[in-house]
């Protein structure tokens, strides 16, 4: 087994962080020590490619667009949409359906851009649950993967563009934030003060949901935004336990998060706080879009692996604690399930 | 190798009750692995008799006080088959005399007078509370993974590792960062390799020390081993396996074959860690003066010793 170590004085340190050091070889890391410091050393082990099981390309993009995410992004856009059934005469289909297309290929060039970023600030070497793993494996270098992120913003870009026409300057606003809040979420900033957690909230919430009534519609409503709030907290809510789970495992690198700056139990405090504001503001929410009865019903049925979840972490005394391990998949879950009664909801409206 | 005298009477005040024959009892069996790793360094790098006795006290001291606090904290009965310190004396005698012995070390260092040692040790000191701690906060846990206890063992077990690694070195006032990364680094393959050997003794696997069995699971803790046994168990399966007080319970829980399977394919992973180890013990060539490359020989024979436990 043939291992290198580099430290970031070394010349080559980038090349074989992002896998382009050789056309033949990859350079899978091992282990990293003092990531995002002068002094970081990572451990490759250096492998021949035809050594490494790469699955077929396809596969690997499948798995680098992060599906599981899909529900954090189209979930908002889809619920927007039906928002505004009364205005169907209003919409536009094909910038909407272009616009829904363009959606999916932001999503995928942001978790893209997200697992390089990782890679390269050695988040994503300390946590190995964390991002699609698809550089890790040795299956695509990082410096192809940053390519693959670029196209997919292109194409998000040329796939948006027409719906920009149904309400030009509102929407231009929209996108403007939403770049205002992608830029605070990767440069971090104002996390000790949950700047970056609003960030998350507004990308994912009503930045979302009025960004597609706009494109769909050429207009919004108030509902828009008190869905985006609702959606946007559930999403932040998942990013939270992420982060929680994370907690001790990031510490030496000192990745800031709001999180990172609480103590454990504070912050274990915090996202317990999240999850049971979540109990209140879905049904609050679906009595003010005035949901059919019955299907409030059913919403504690849907919230249970919301329960559940919270029913998990309550009692943690430990950020190593074996269950703290995939809080964050439970806390996605619990976003689909909601997404799911949402549609549900919302349909029942429509009929 | 001569056998360094560690604990002298004389070194502490007489008019303590209880304090020396507390000390004696805890001095007098154990292996002292620790200090014999710091006069292999003695050795390589020409530390002089004055260097090596302080490095070696320290060590041990800092080890010692450790387990005295660790017994209490897991109500350990027994420390190297005598009655455990704080059972034999009293509680609040253990963690006095612990807390004595890591001021002990303060006052040695501090008047041996190289700042750089005084501040890396206290350093280690806190990383090992810091495992003692979050270790604590995983009794009962059974759900924890290999790779959440590595991190403990981090902490707790591989900082002395890293102690006995660097701090020849500081005390040479050898301050060369990559040589310090690299031995930072080794120190913690180190430490995984010795508590994942230790914690294979709990299952009967080369426990030639006659080390008493179960004793983690009996404590309601998952050592690493237990932890990767547990990983592909059932929740009514782990369930059951909290409840096993003899070894033939577990073996029968899992079934004896993949019991054997999984010790392989532990031993297996380890060998990984272990020619990790081996890339960064070369890698010190770069940093050694060549009087001092003997040293990277020895420093090779380590992980034999530590995880297979085979004796030199």
């Amino acid at each position: 087994m043939q291992y290198l170590t580099l430290t970031r004085e070394d010349p080559e340190f980038e090349s074989y962080l992002l896998g382009s050091f050789s056309k033949t070889e990859r350079a899978l890391p091992v282990e990293t020590y003092a990531p995002q410091t002068a002094r970081e050393r990572v451990t490759f082990r250096v492998v021949p490619v035809d050594q490494v099981a790469i699955p077929p390309w396809w596969k690997i993009y499948f798995l680098s667009c992060r599906p599981e995410l899909l529900v954090l992004t189209l979930g908002p856009a889809i619920l927007a949409w039906l928002n505004h059934r009364a205005s169907i005469e209003q919409w536009s289909p094909w910038p909407s359906w272009l616009a829904l297309v363009g959606i999916v290929f932001l999503h995928t060039a942001m978790f893209l851009f997200n697992d390089v970023r990782d890679h390269l600030t050695g988040a994503d070497r300390l946590n190995r649950r964390r991002g699609s793993r698809v550089i890790q494996n040795g299956w695509v270098p990082a410096y192809i993967m940053r390519r693959w992120a670029r196209v997919n913003l292109a194409f998000a870009i040329l796939f948006g563009a027409p719906a920009l026409f149904n309400a030009p300057e509102k929407l231009a606003l929209v996108c403007g934030l939403a770049a205002a809040a992608l830029w605070i979420f990767q440069k971090n900033l104002g996390t000790r003060y949950g700047l970056c957690d609003l960030a998350v909230i507004g990308l994912f919430g009503p930045l979302l949901t009025t960004g597609t009534a706009l494109a769909s519609f050429g207009r919004w409503t108030w509902f828009d935004v008190v869905l985006g709030l609702t959606l946007g907290l559930t999403t932040v809510w998942v990013f939270q336990l992420r982060q929680l789970e994370e907690m001790f495992r990031s510490k030496p690198s000192d990745f800031h998060t709001l999180l990172g700056f609480l103590d454990f139990d504070r912050a274990r405090n915090l996202c317990l706080i999240t999850g049971f504001l979540l109990l209140a503001v879905h049904p609050l929410t679906a009595v003010l879009l005035r949901v059919p009865i019955i299907a409030l019903v059913f919403l504690p049925v849907f919230s249970m692996p919301l329960i559940l979840a919270l029913a998990r972490f309550h009692k943690t005394a430990s950020p190593l604690s074996g269950t703290m391990i995939g809080l964050s998949r439970r806390a996605l879950l619990s976003h689909f399930t909601l997404t799911v009664w949402w549609v549900g909801a919302m349909g029942l409206l429509w009929l | 190798m001569k056998d360094l005298k560690i604990f002298n009477k004389d070194d502490f005040p007489k008019y303590l009750p209880k304090l020396n024959s507390l000390y004696d009892d805890l001095f007098s069996s154990g292996k002292g692995f620790r200090s014999k790793l710091i006069q292999v360094f003695g050795k390589h790098l020409g530390l002089s008799s004055r260097q090596e006795h302080l490095l070696a006290q320290t060590i041990e001291f800092i080890h010692n006080a450790s387990l005295l606090h660790d017994d209490l904290i897991d109500r350990s009965n027994l420390r190297r088959s005598k009655t455990a310190a704080w059972l034999k004396y009293s509680p609040e005698y253990a963690v006095l005399a612990g807390d004595y012995l890591l001021a002990r070390v303060m006052v040695n260092l501090s008047r041996y007078g190289n700042l750089r040692l005084i501040q890396y040790t206290a350093e280690i000191i806190s990383d090992l509370l810091e495992g003692e701690w979050i270790q604590d906060s995983l009794v009962s846990d059974w759900n924890v993974q290999l790779r959440q206890l590595d991190q403990v063992h981090d902490l707790k077990t591989a900082s002395l590792f890293k102690w006995c690694l660097r701090a020849p070195f500081i005390a040479k006032e050898n301050y060369d960062e990559n040589l310090h990364q690299t031995l930072e680094e080794m120190g913690t393959l180190l430490g995984t390799l010795f508590q994942r050997g230790d914690d294979l003794l709990d299952f009967d696997i080369r426990n030639d020390e006659g080390k008493a069995l179960l004793g983690d699971l009996k404590s309601g803790y998952l050592n690493s081993f237990a932890a990767y046994l547990a990983r592909n168990l059932s929740a009514d399966k782990k369930q059951q396996l909290r409840g096993c007080t003899e070894l033939a319970q577990v073996k029968e829980l899992v079934g004896l074959e993949n019991f054997n399977h999984t010790v392989q394919s532990f031993d297996d992973m380890n060998r990984q860690v272990i020619s990790l180890y081996a890339h960064k013990a070369k890698s010190l060539e770069r940093y050694l003066l060549a009087s001092e490359l003997g040293l990277i020989n020895e420093l090779m024979g380590l992980p034999e010793v530590l995880y297979f436990r085979r004796t030199k």
